[in-house]
């Protein structure tokens, strides 16, 4: 489940669950959409989220290659999420914090 | 040696019963929560990759068996599946280094697989293959 707040022209997403193959298969076609309709930077809060697998970075992708490089930002992430960005070298394509 | 056996339909939906697995096998064997989301991500991933690619009847009911191991060399994984020859490691790494627009998407689940085990090979035997993950 993700929780969409309009925050001063970004579009911030808090994810509220495990980012596994299942749970991104049912998000990903009402985020892309929400990314293609604000076209706005986006900002993906991960305070809640221990757990992601690489369904997770393929959509990171496309809302890099959707919202242009440099409009993503991830914040709140935990230093073991860090390193799935890191080893599947993807932590240069976006903000991480 | 210690053994255990989880046996799931080839549909995504059966990685909630992989994640129960894994939840029960970490606090069997009081492992850390990083190393059981280590397990569970290896697994997860291997598990994907046959569901989307190992079958030539898309619609057709298999089974994919994972067997926990532990032993003196540490947490030893293995996934066999009935699908066609399909070796992960004979996929190229992806290349990290391409800039957004030229990077392909695919990939990174078997790069991650690579990266997270401690070691992965793979048989083929009595027409099923058996992937062997040795996690740290």
């Amino acid at each position: 489940m993700i929780n969409y707040v309009p925050d001063g022209g970004k579009l911030l997403c808090v994810f509220e669950e495990r980012l596994d193959t299942v749970n991104c298969m049912n998000f990903e076609k009402e985020l892309l959409g929400k990314v293609q309709e604000m076209k706005s930077p986006v900002v993906f809060d991960l305070t809640k989220v221990e757990y992601i697998a690489s369904s997770f970075l393929r959509i990171c992708f496309q809302v890099v290659k959707e919202a242009g490089a440099g409009n993503l930002s991830l914040v709140n992430v935990s230093p073991e999420i860090k390193k799935v960005f890191k080893i599947a070298g993807v932590d240069k394509l976006m903000k991480i914090d | 040696m210690y053994e255990e056996t989880v046996v799931l339909e080839n549909r995504l939906p059966e990685l909630v019963k992989l994640q129960g697995a894994v939840a029960d096998f970490g606090a069997r064997h009081g492992l850390p929560q990083k190393v059981v989301n280590d397990i569970n991500l290896v697994l997860e991933e291997t598990i994907v990759n046959i569901i989307y690619y190992a079958y030539e009847d898309k619609d057709g009911k298999h089974e994919i068996s994972v067997r926990f191991r532990v032993g003196k060399g540490g947490i030893i994984l293995e996934v066999e599946d009935d699908g066609i020859f399909f070796d992960p490691l004979g996929f190229p790494e992806p290349d990290l280094n391409s800039p957004i627009e030229k990077r392909k998407i695919g990939g990174l689940g078997i790069h991650l697989i690579r990266k997270f085990a401690k070691s992965v090979s793979h048989r083929r035997e009595r027409g099923k293959n058996i992937l062997t993950l040795t996690m740290s």
